[in-house]
């Protein structure tokens, strides 16, 4: 791996199996460290459902959905372990960018023959299908994937099969977006 | 002539007599009080003590409050008495900030305000309105370079404390225990 | 079993049960000056080294930042007063036992001084720029002629600004947290970092990011230096201290000030500028952003925590 880099060469990316094996093991530091999965999911979630909360106080509260993640203290739901990995994840994501040389401007990835706003539209209803399959399911690739099938969760199993194999099923309609 | 206070922590019963007499007296806003009565309980059934305290502004000495008003509203009049110009406060809070023994506040009207050892009933030779009112006479009140005055008398005899001496303040309210 | 209550029922607003009288407008006000001060202390030290060649964003562009940052901070403070409309009696006298009439006092002087350095390079700055009025370009000329020693005036006012919003904390006795001398020097030098990391982030010119950032470096390390003997000071002091501390080590405050001071606003953007020193490419405004938000968090969490310790009850 060449490291005496800008921005200028190319991008380095670690060898793909070698990381795997590195997220697993981070997996099991975590549910060491804090006894629960990666953040990606909780912290999500908790964001929503502060902002619900800050918005509309007492749907927030008088919600099943909602009122699981309100703390009784009165505190934040921010106020999480979640958030901090997530806000670690984002930082160590970016120092490992700045070393490798992946960090360049902020770019919107696309294929070149659409457009931004077509771009951003399409990641925008993608999000919210993704939103609301990641509630249905109880988890992202993230969190159902990753933290759910390292503990054997069979609904976890199921989550990832489907979303990665309907993805592939129908990524042929989707192709323009990308090619 | 330096004004300070006794207070006899085995006579004060915590009626409060002596916090809405004050209250009516200096026309203190609803909710705000000048003085309060604090209660330690300490030990264990069958060996309880309580004791209970009037406190207020404590005029210290070396008032810190005084020393770090920007604008020379919190002065020291005659007596020692630690008295708040209301003209000249800005309501910063910097005395609030000061003063250890939490013995003031900001008056809705925008100025700081506390305890002022009641000069204007003072200045007409009566007592402070806690010291007169209070039904079992713990509060003892006058001048204390003068041997013969009702504090003086007061604290001859008794062991006393002062609040939070470490803060390097000089307080002039004994609490005698 | 021990207690110590109100019995007569106190509940005073802004002081019962701790004291919260003062909010955001300080921390903002502390924050904002401690950055003025940071920029103009080395607005005017390169300027006497005479390396205004090589330091350009130092001496004229960031300096043009500082006024705003000024009344912006005077105004903060002026919106945290009680009494508003006799605000101007901090002026009609001068006492030098209040650390708060010598902050306003220099505030006084800074805030004219540092609104005619800008000036005085309105016209390097934006070309165009014109005064309209000759007596004006005439004073602007006098100022030009003597700016080395503007400079030193600006120097020595900012070391007392940067000090004076330490020291505005630590001469408050009662409130043990904040009564310790290290906080005027802890202050100067934060400001001092956060000044630097906005002239970093205003630089055109790699050389002068380059020095800049070396001196960011050696800053951080004296913060971090000063804020682990702030937090021994306090372990090695009565009990009060010893509480006042626990806030960071346990209780309330550990979290915010760990993670987002010290953590993210002081050691991450430390390793990001030791990387860009040695030559990884990291957008400059990565650890200028950090260092800014973690000065704030830091004088917000000071000041919230600080009326929280107390002597009694």
């Amino acid at each position: 791996m060449d490291t005496k880099i800008g921005a200028k060469k190319r991008p380095v990316y670690i060898n793909p199996y070698f990381g795997g094996l590195l997220l697993g093991l981070l997996i099991l530091a975590s549910f060491y460290i804090a006894g629960r999965g990666l953040s990606a999911s909780g912290s999500a979630k908790l964001a929503v459902v502060e902002v619900v909360h800050l918005v509309a106080p007492e749907h927030a509260e008088n919600n099943a959905y909602y009122s699981k993640f309100l703390p009784e203290d009165g505190s934040s739901p921010l106020f999480n372990w979640l958030i901090f990995g997530a806000i670690g994840t984002f930082f160590g994501g970016m120092l490992s960018g700045a070393v490798y040389g992946r960090l360049g401007k902020l770019r919107i990835e696309k294929s070149p023959k659409i457009s931004n706003r077509t771009r951003l539209i399409a990641a925008g209803a993608g999000g919210i299908l993704f939103g609301i399959g990641s509630q249905f399911g109880r988890g992202c690739s993230s969190g159902a994937a990753l933290s759910g099938t390292s503990a054997f969760s069979f609904g976890g199993l199921i989550v990832m099969a489907l979303m990665f194999g309907v993805g592939y099923a129908f990524a042929y309609l989707f192709r323009k977006l990308w090619i | 002539m330096r004004y300070a206070m006794a207070i006899d922590t085995k006579k004060c019963v915590g009626c409060s007599d002596c916090v809405v007499a004050c209250q009516t007296e200096n026309n203190v806003p609803n909710g705000y009080c000048r003085d309060w009565i604090v209660e330690n309980v300490s030990g264990s059934y069958p060996n309880v003590e309580i004791e209970l305290k009037s406190e207020r502004c404590n005029h210290c000495d070396d008032a810190p409050c005084v020393r770090c008003c920007p604008t020379g509203a919190s002065h020291i009049v005659e007596g020692g008495i630690v008295m708040v110009t209301h003209d000249e406060c800005i309501g910063c809070g910097a005395c609030i900030q000061s003063c250890p023994y939490d013995a003031r506040y900001s008056h809705p009207d925008g100025y700081v305000d506390k305890c002022t050892f009641c000069q204007h009933r003072l200045e007409k030779g009566q007592n402070t309105a806690c010291v007169d009112v209070c039904p079992t006479s713990c509060l003892y009140f006058g001048d204390i370079e003068d041997p013969n005055s009702d504090v003086s008398k007061a604290l001859k005899n008794r062991a006393w404390k002062v609040l939070a001496p470490e803060a390097g303040t000089k307080p002039q309210l004994y609490f005698l225990t | 079993m021990k207690e110590e209550l109100f019995i007569s029922g106190r509940d005073i607003p802004n002081i019962d049960p701790y004291l919260n009288i003062w909010h955001w407008e300080i921390p903002v006000y502390l924050f904002l000056g401690g950055l003025a001060a940071g920029i103009m202390f080395f607005a005017g030290y390169f300027t006497i080294m005479r390396k205004e060649k090589e330091m350009q964003a130092t001496v004229k562009y960031a300096p043009m930042l500082v006024p705003f940052a000024l009344v912006l901070g005077l105004i903060a403070l002026f919106l945290d007063l009680k009494h508003q409309l006799y605000f101007w009696r901090l002026y009609t006298t001068i006492r030098l036992e209040s650390p708060m009439s010598w902050g306003a006092w220099t505030l006084m002087f800074v805030t004219p001084l540092s609104m005619v350095w800008a000036a005085s390079y309105m016209k390097e700055v934006f070309p165009k720029w014109d005064w309209k009025f000759k007596f004006i370009d005439q004073i602007i000329d006098f100022f030009i002629e003597y700016r080395k020693a503007m400079a030193w005036a600006l120097m020595i006012l900012a070391v007392i600004l940067g000090v004076y919003t330490g020291i505005l904390l630590s001469a408050f006795n009662a409130r043990p947290l904040w009564n310790t001398s290290i906080l005027g020097v802890l202050f100067l030098v934060s400001g001092m970092s956060t000044g630097l990391a906005t002239i970093i982030w205003m630089s055109k010119s790699k050389y002068e990011r380059k020095v800049l950032s070396r001196l960011d470096l050696i800053f951080i390390a004296v913060e971090l230096f000063l804020i682990i003997h702030l937090l021994m000071g306090f372990l090695a002091a009565s009990q009060v201290q010893i509480e006042a501390a626990q806030l960071f080590l346990g209780g309330e405050f550990t979290v915010i000030f760990w993670v987002f001071v010290i953590i993210l606003g002081l050691i991450f953007p430390a390793i990001l500028e030791i990387l860009e020193l040695r030559g990884f490419h990291i957008p400059i405004w990565i650890p200028s952003l950090l260092i800014l938000i973690g000065g704030l968090v830091f004088r917000y969490v000071m000041v919230e925590a600080g009326q929280i310790t107390r002597y009694l009850y």
